[in-house]
């Protein structure tokens, strides 16, 4: 069962270096450990699953140890910038300052056409408006638009709205929340007094009820209660 | 910190079974192996009633452990194991010399694999 778990240290950095060598291309949202890890337990997970005749600590000793390996780098690389750089990479900066780096895009094995295409998911159809076009370790494709087609905020016509309260859900499905209640600082007596205002008269008549932090609630009633 | 230390825990928890577990199994199969030599040279002097005693106490030890084999190890290799202890059985009651004598061998050595086969190695690693 060691030579397992073994094993399955040596598959794990086998394939994080060859996906790491095959660049962030291949990523897609993923980083390339977690990568690593969602498809070597996929694997290993259906093994005792199709095979009866396997036991199944063949499937739990090497996830465990992936589970493990997983934890222990996300961990050093929080503590580590090298470690960092070695299991996860760098972002790549594959336009800077409205100037396509085309070394970078060889190196990274990008072409105009996927490059293009990052930008028409962002939905920007137009080259010229781009200031940086960043490949992020995880395959995606971040961009930063040139300030003058930066697009229009209610500061810039002099407008300074009160940012929104969070909505925290106190009643769902006619079930109180009492975390919730204890979150925002109330107790039932302020809930019931909520509730006897819409002349509600129980807590299972109500479909959904939010607060946010100052006590402005939401509250909509079950059909079958109205 | 807090999770890490709990997957620090499990999987210390899990290398701790596992090495128990393969000594087990080593013990477990050395255990097994003891009798087979005996076996062999009674088979070869042709005292088929004595061997075919040991046999059978050799079957009932395999029983006894079979459940801990199958938690462990693949269940094809305790069925070859099974097959060559029923034929070494059935040679020595007909008392076939040169028959007993191979299931004997086959199945020591199908017991030394179940051994070797995860032992900790280059070989079995690589």
């Amino acid at each position: 069962m060691i030579t397992v778990m073994l094993r399955t240290v040596i598959l794990y950095f086998t394939v994080t270096v060859a996906l790491r060598i095959m660049g962030k291309r291949t990523l897609g949202e993923l980083q390339p450990n977690e990568l690593v890890v969602t498809m070597l337990i996929a694997e290993l997970a259906g093994i005792p699953i199709q095979e009866p005749e396997i036991p199944l600590v063949y499937g739990v000793v090497p996830i465990t140890t992936l589970l493990f390996l997983e934890v222990l780098f996300s961990y050093l690389a929080l503590k580590n910038d090298w470690i960092r750089k070695a299991f996860i990479g760098r972002p790549s900066i594959i336009i800077h300052q409205g100037i396509i780096d085309q070394k970078e895009m060889e190196r990274q094995r990008l072409n105009m056409d996927d490059l293009l295409a990052g930008l028409r998911q962002q939905e920007i159809c137009d080259l010229s408006t781009v200031a940086y076009a960043i490949l992020e370790t995880d395959g995606k494709l971040s961009v930063m638009l040139q300030a003058k087609n930066f697009p229009l905020t209610l500061c810039d016509i002099g407008r300074h709205p009160q940012t929104p309260l969070l909505q925290h859900i106190l009643i769902s499905g006619g079930k109180l929340r009492s975390s919730t209640l204890r979150m925002i600082k109330k107790d039932t007596n302020w809930l019931h007094n909520q509730l006897q205002t819409r002349q509600i008269s129980k807590v299972q008549n109500v479909l959904l009820m939010t607060a946010d932090e100052e006590g402005n609630t939401t509250i909509i009633q079950k059909e079958s209660a109205q | 910190m807090k999770r890490f230390l709990i997957v620090l825990a499990l999987f210390c928890l899990v290398a701790m079974l596992c090495a128990v577990g393969d000594t087990t199994v080593n013990r477990k199969t050395e255990a097994l192996s003891a009798p087979l030599g005996r076996i062999d040279q009674l088979a070869a002097a042709e005292q088929y009633q004595e061997a075919l005693v040991l046999c059978e106490e050799l079957q009932q030890a395999y029983e006894q452990d079979f459940p801990f084999f199958c938690a462990l190890l693949h269940h094809q290799r305790l069925e070859e194991i099974e097959r060559s202890l029923c034929a070494l059985h059935s040679s020595l009651f007909l008392e076939q010399r040169e028959e007993a004598r191979a299931a004997c061998a086959q199945v020591e050595l199908l017991l030394r694999e179940l051994a070797e086969l995860d032992r900790l190695g280059v070989g079995n690693l690589f």
